[in-house]
């Protein structure tokens, strides 16, 4: 016999029973979109909220890692709000005070060498590449020399100050008085350059140049310029750059535990460094939980009065607000 | 009917499957495990040995056909754990017993791990835990009474130095086997060209620096640091300040800083004044640098200090024989590791400080971690390790008068006087130790830098330690 062709053969077939879907499309689609989702989900439910969620529970307990959890209400909260863990405030106060240093004059200098960049000088390319290394370095890798640097005896910046003159130079991470300025200056040179400047590189690009060209013609000098035309048009880029660095200046903790330990007595002893002695040097799981607990809503706090606040000066295009 | 999964049921049954197990994780041990304090039978051990189908003990000496059992032995990695990873043949080629090797990480992690994972009932069978922390995961139940696996195995400890079994005890028993230990921070690294050169007739023998005492230990620094032009050009000597080194200095002026039962402060003495006096002169005299971060004085800057002939002498441990060690120093001078002195007490300050290896009050293989653990004291099999850099010697004369370990080493020798002449571990009562030292390495910094007298640094320095001294133990 021969063959049929292939159309023929296709429509003599007999057709497929028609069977009705046991889910919608909608609910296929939904389904479809939660299993793509569910990595990230589960993930996020399982090692960020679960852990989470644990560690509430245990704020409000005495607890050591394999001992069982004793309810004690507000204990913890009470011990460390009222005074009776003596490093609570302060290790609170000099994290506050680390912060107001670092945001403003981190964000100061990473608009000045973005501003600079932007310039379109010869070798900007090669500038930009050298401001952004020092973000690269590894966290330990910048303690170590710093340390090395900061040396008061053998040190780079003391010899320096030596041949200037200076007979003793300061004493950096071991005195008091100067660890924490000193951490402050190695905080900056690890974060001037970074992720703030190429985010603010991108905001002063992103500023039309027309409207500058018409600022200029009507004789506004470059500072004019720049404080009424690309300020105003930046402070979307400067609003986030606040909130990102007000929250990594209040989670100062990798610094401190590689290049002074919290010390010389206490002096860089941060919120973080407190909370993680206590959680996995001291074993006071249930204690630590509410100190994680207390930054965690001293963070969220911070950062709900910044969105408040942003409505009086930040200016998006189109007039919306945050 | 259409399906639909809401959000809200998602959510919800996501944060019930996470919550259940997180909370269950949270909770104590399974009731399996052995209370606090609580032995270990003979029966029960026996039991369990039957159960993992067990032929019989084993000894080292006495190769058994392998039982199936694959015990896991914990460390905190680094060279410990390069130790356990070299030995997992010989083992099993000596007793027939498989063991794997976990590393938990550097400390303090690593003390966090053991925690969560005994929780969790799966912590290893074998467990390195040193003294800063033995006696508190001892008395919460992580780890095993050794007593009946020992007398089980009519295991005789008579080699063993009796201050280090009582370094490894809780209320009378024992918990773990004194794998390395060493006297405390009681080493003294030393420059022999550049005290020779200071007018020190000093040699490459240890024992030429015997008669030595802290006012000989102080000229001697004076003498060695020279500056130019008011920089410093060579440091004379660099103490610690953290627990350990204190320690060292303490003991040898007749002081220490907490009373033998560990319950209460014993810092208001003359000795205790004098000895801190003599540290931080050292410090204010400017014949050390600066203290660093690091309150040990083998931090990296020192080691790299005397390596480069900066710094004519270190207060160090037993590890000083390596560290910086010849493969730094490659014969640029001549050296080697002395103890510290005696001082007016005419003692020298000990603590004998161990690493030790436990068996967990969990494991189902017990009788199989203790062999392990037996086999690790065997000079045959820790010899080779401390020759090459890898552990301080098990607290047993077969090791300690080992004489390869007499003769290939620079300093064993006076290490062994000192070891046999400690005094035990030093814990707090309430087994706060990590804490303890956490607040002698920080309340004293401005004292070794010379922005505080010692006087003035003395009051709050007393308050927090007694804070400490007088928090519950950990439960």
């Amino acid at each position: 016999m021969p063959s049929q062709p292939l159309t023929d053969r296709l429509r003599s077939a007999p057709a497929p029973a028609h069977r009705r879907a046991a889910l919608s499309l909608r609910a296929r689609e939904e389904l479809a979109g939660w299993l793509w989702t569910s990595p990230w989900l589960i993930g996020f439910f399982l090692f960020v909220f679960g852990p989470m969620v644990a560690s509430l529970y245990l704020s409000f307990t005495k607890y050591a890692i394999g001992s069982t959890p004793q309810f004690i209400g507000l204990g913890n909260f009470v011990r460390a709000l009222s005074g009776k863990d003596d490093l609570f405030w302060p290790s609170m106060g000099r994290t506050v005070e680390y912060a107001l240093v670092m945001v403003p004059i981190g964000i100061g200098l990473s608009l000045l060498a973005a501003t600079l960049l932007n310039q379109g000088l010869k070798g900007t390319a090669v500038y930009r590449t050298l401001f952004f290394l020092p973000s690269l370095t590894p966290v330990v890798a910048a303690a170590v020399i710093w340390r090395w640097l900061y040396q008061p005896d053998f040190g780079a910046i003391n010899w320096l100050l030596w041949e200037l003159g200076v007979d003793e130079g300061p004493r950096w991470l071991t005195t008091p008085g100067t660890a924490l300025p000193s951490l402050m200056l190695i905080g900056l040179w690890t974060t001037v350059g970074g992720g703030a400047m190429v985010i603010f590189l991108a905001g002063l690009q992103s500023v039309p140049r027309e409207l500058l060209d018409a600022a200029a013609i009507d004789g506004a000098n470059a500072w004019q310029r720049f404080r009424n035309v690309t300020l105003p048009l930046i402070t979307p880029t400067i609003f986030f750059n606040l909130v990102i660095g007000i929250i990594a200046a209040l989670k100062v903790f990798a610094l401190a535990v590689l290049a002074t330990q919290g010390g010389p007595n206490y002096a860089t002893w941060f919120f973080n460094l407190h909370l993680y002695n206590t959680a996995f040097q001291f074993f006071e799981m249930g204690y630590a939980s509410a100190l994680a607990w207390i930054f965690f809503l001293l963070v969220v706090s911070l950062t709900y009065l910044n969105v408040r606040w942003s409505r009086s000066w930040v200016h998006y295009e189109g007039g919306e607000r945050a | 009917m259409m399906t639909t999964i809401t959000r809200r049921r998602f959510v919800v049954g996501i944060c019930l499957a996470v919550a259940m197990p997180v909370l269950q994780a949270c909770r104590q041990a399974p009731p399996s495990a052995s209370p606090p304090g609580a032995s270990t039978t003979p029966q029960a051990t026996a039991a369990s040995g039957a159960t993992a189908g067990l032929i019989a003990p084993v000894t080292t000496t006495a190769p058994v056909v392998s039982s199936g059992v694959e015990l896991q032995v914990s460390t905190r990695g680094g060279t410990d754990g390069d130790i356990m990873e070299t030995s997992v043949a010989t083992f099993l080629a000596q007793t027939g017993i498989k063991f794997k090797h976990v590393s938990y990480g550097p400390e303090p992690d690593y003390w966090s791990k053991v925690q969560a994972l005994h929780a969790t009932g799966q912590v290893a069978d074998v467990v390195w835990a040193s003294t800063g922390n033995l006696h508190n995961f001892a008395n919460r139940g992580i780890l095993a009474e050794l007593d009946p696996l020992i007398a089980a195995d009519k295991y005789d400890l008579s080699d063993y130095v009796k201050a280090g079994l009582d370094s490894m005890s809780l209320n009378g028993k024992l918990y773990g086997m004194p794998w390395g230990g060493h006297p405390g921070n009681g080493g003294l690294l030393y420059n022999v060209d550049l005290l020779n050169a200071a007018g020190f007739k000093v040699t490459e023998d240890p024992d030429s620096l015997q008669d030595w005492t802290y006012e000989t230990l102080r000229d001697a620094a004076a003498k060695t640091t020279k500056t130019t032009g008011g920089r410093a050009d060579v440091f004379g000597y660099s103490p610690g300040t953290d627990f350990l080194s204190l320690n060292n200095v303490l003991g040898a002026y007749g002081a220490r800083f907490m009373t033998p039962d560990g319950k209460s402060l014993a810092m208001d003495t003359p000795e205790f004044l004098n000895a801190m006096r003599w540290v931080r002169d050292i410090f204010v005299s400017k014949l050390s640098p600066a203290p660093g971060a690091d309150a040990t004085a083998t931090s990296n800057t020192n080691n790299e200090l005397f390596g480069s002939s900066k710094l004519a002498m270190l207060q160090t441990q037993y590890a000083g024989m390596f560290s910086p060690g010849e493969k730094v120093i490659q014969g640029k001078f001549k050296w080697n590791v002395g103890l510290q002195p005696k001082g007016p007490a005419n003692k020298r300050g000990t603590a004998l400080t161990i690493n030790g290896m436990t068996v967990a009050a969990l494991s189902k293989h017990k009788d199989e971690a203790w062999q392990f653990v037996k086999w690790l004291m065997e000079p045959e099999n820790q010899v080779p390790i401390i020759l090459a850099g890898g552990s301080r010697p098990a607290l047993r004369t077969k090791v300690l008068n080992d004489p390869r370990l007499m003769n290939g080493l620079k300093a064993h020798k006076v290490f062994v006087k000192a070891i046999l002449e400690a005094e035990p571990w030093q814990m707090p009562a309430n087994f706060r130790w990590p804490e303890f030292n956490s607040v002698v390495s920080q309340v004293f910094g401005g004292v070794w830098t010379g922005t505080e007298t010692l006087e003035q640094a003395l009051p709050q320095a007393k308050q927090k330690l007694q804070d400490v001294l007088a928090k519950p133990a950990i439960d």
